[in-house]
């Protein structure tokens, strides 16, 4: 379902660069998301698919270009503004709150938009407004039964889900998934895969994903970097045609 | 099931405070001045100690220059009661007062760094403050310190526990208002910025201002456990915020447990009376201290209550 342009895109960034001393991590990428649109960034590793999310996110500053968000400049918004306006994130690299059980990680979740947040007299557990969202979402994922276990005791599929769970419990309108399917099995995998096909089709989803069947099975458009750089865009037949993207990634036959 | 055996934990330990409380409040009278004073010591600790705790043990912020605030809190009451002669109402809030006002400041310069380099800037901030306390004399006293601060007149018991039951009340209230620190969401968040600050700035919380908020609280609080020890000590000197002190509090937070705030309160209680206890008997008690340290982080990371298993992490 090729998107119609909309008139202001979702996500926009205007030559972003990174540099680290002299590595230009990320170089003058240029890129246009439009609302609904799910569209995935591929690229060997070390191309710079998770320093452009940190980017986007506001976790790290660029050094040079713009990123905007439904036309409006975020350039400067820092990281925790930019989920105020409706950008999430998930990590490669799972990235949970260890000691706390499933529905507090939820609730943290929920509390990160929320003013209840500054609330420092009155028991969490009173909340039951909160909880009671948290559990909403866990049964959506389908992890209601381990509610009041830690989350560091669940299995690394679980945390995955966990992971998604998070995200969207603060309503992203734009969603930044890294690698979501890492470290799955094929089952978890293909599961992980439906439940994000099955997302709003209102939420623009990025997603970075070195599992090739998950990226063609969810996006309608790639984007692919190379060393920091675009290299290629277009449509996920065009790209897997692209004997170009085919050399970066298995280099010269 | 861990649900219930959680909530079970929590009646017991709720239960063992209250009664903790109540045998502090009914058993003074009938017990020797020496213990009713040793008492009164540790509750002192205690408080400061937990303070700590919200820095240590629930934000995850290794802090060494707790002590600074402690002090603020105690140079402040000797200096009013003994030079303008303040109430205990009017030094007490003012120790509050000022040492929160010295952890805003301090903050906004120590919360540009975390980890292990946070250690170290409030190291220095603990040693600055010596500094201070030791040189500028004018204010300070110096090495001699500010000595004779008479106990404050309260007259509401006869005998001389009325700062005895005074420093409980204190404590009654401000273990109170630490238990709903940590249980409130604003406490949660705390834990979160433990776990992962990443996770919690993508999740939309400014992870700076909530860690200034509670470095503010946790300082204020440290003030008044400071207040209540130039009270309580008569004397207020350098050795308030010496590095054998600062280092004090945070072997109270580690032995008792970080992260639970009972077990600082407990591990206050045990330092404070092991160091009567061994004083006793050697001169050598920073010796002694210094080998429950090493015991304690090598046995026992996560402190007694770790080793007792109610932590659950």
């Amino acid at each position: 379902m090729p998107a119609a342009p909309a008139p202001t895109a979702a996500l926009e960034c205007e030559d972003v660069t990174r540099r680290f001393g002299g590595l230009e991590a990320v170089r003058d990428v240029s890129l246009s998301v439009s609302a609904g649109e799910r569209r995935g960034i591929i690229g060997p590793n070390g191309a710079g698919k998770t320093t452009l999310f940190r980017l986007i996110s506001g976790e790290m500053p660029l050094t040079s270009g713009r990123v905007r968000l439904f036309g409006r400049d975020i350039t400067h918004v820092p990281c925790h503004r930019r989920t105020h306006l409706g950008l999430g994130r998930t990590f490669q690299i799972t990235n949970l709150f260890p000691t706390q059980t499933v529905a507090d990680n939820l609730v943290l979740a929920i509390l990160g938009l929320h003013p209840s947040k500054f609330s420092m007299l009155r028991p969490l557990w009173t909340y039951r407004e909160h909880y009671a969202r948290a559990d909403g979402a866990l049964e959506t994922v389908g992890l209601a039964e381990r509610r009041d276990d830690l989350v560091r005791n669940l299995s690394h599929g679980e945390q995955r889900q966990v992971e998604i769970a998070l995200a969207l419990l603060g309503g992203p309108r734009v969603l930044l998934l890294d690698e979501p399917t890492a470290g799955l099995s094929p089952a978890e995998s293909a599961r992980l895969t439906r439940a994000i096909r099955q997302l709003d089709a209102g939420i623009t989803v990025l997603l970075i994903e070195h599992d090739m069947d998950v990226v063609f099975d969810i996006v309608s458009r790639i984007t692919v970097l190379h060393q920091g750089r675009p290299f290629a865009d277009g449509t996920p037949a065009e790209i897997r045609k692209d004997p170009r993207v085919q050399k970066i990634y298995f280099g010269e036959q | 099931m861990t649900g219930f055996r959680a909530g079970r934990a929590r009646m017991a330990a709720a239960v063992a405070g209250i009664a903790g409380l109540v045998l502090l409040a009914i058993l003074p009278p009938s017990l020797p001045a020496y213990v009713v004073i040793v008492l009164t010591e540790c509750r002192i600790y205690a408080m400061a100690a937990a303070s700590l705790d919200l820095l240590n043990g629930y934000t995850g912020m290794a802090s060494l220059g707790h002590a600074a605030f402690f002090a603020v809190g105690a140079y402040t009451t000797a200096l009013l009661t003994t030079r303008s002669g303040a109430s205990f109402a009017v030094a007490l809030a003012a120790s509050i007062l000022l040492a929160a006002a010295a952890s805003a400041a301090v903050g906004v310069l120590i919360l540009r760094a975390s980890g292990i380099y946070f250690m170290m800037i409030t190291l220095s901030v603990s040693m600055c403050a010596w500094g201070l306390a030791y040189r500028w004399v004018s204010l300070t006293g110096g090495d001699t310190g500010i000595v004779s601060i008479p106990r404050p007149r309260l007259g509401f018991v006869a005998g001389g526990l009325e700062f005895y039951y005074a420093t409980l009340v204190l404590f009654s209230v401000c273990l109170t208002l630490y238990l709903l620190l940590v249980w409130s969401p604003f406490g949660k968040t705390l834990v979160g910025i433990r776990d992962s600050e990443s996770r919690m700035r993508v999740l939309g919380f400014n992870v700076w201002l909530h860690k200034y908020l509670v470095l503010v609280i946790a300082g204020a609080f440290a003030g008044l456990a400071g207040s209540l020890y130039a009270y309580y000590n008569g004397f207020v000197g350098p050795n308030t915020v010496d590095l054998a002190h600062a280092m004090q509090f945070v072997l109270m937070v580690i032995v008792g447990g970080p992260g639970t705030l009972v077990g600082p309160v407990i591990g206050a209680f045990i330092v404070t009376l092991l160091e009567k206890a061994v004083s006793v008997f050697t001169e050598r008690w920073v010796m002694v201290l210094a080998a429950v340290y090493v015991v304690t982080a090598l046995w026992a990371p996560r402190g007694l209550l770790g080793v007792l298993g109610v932590v659950r992490r």
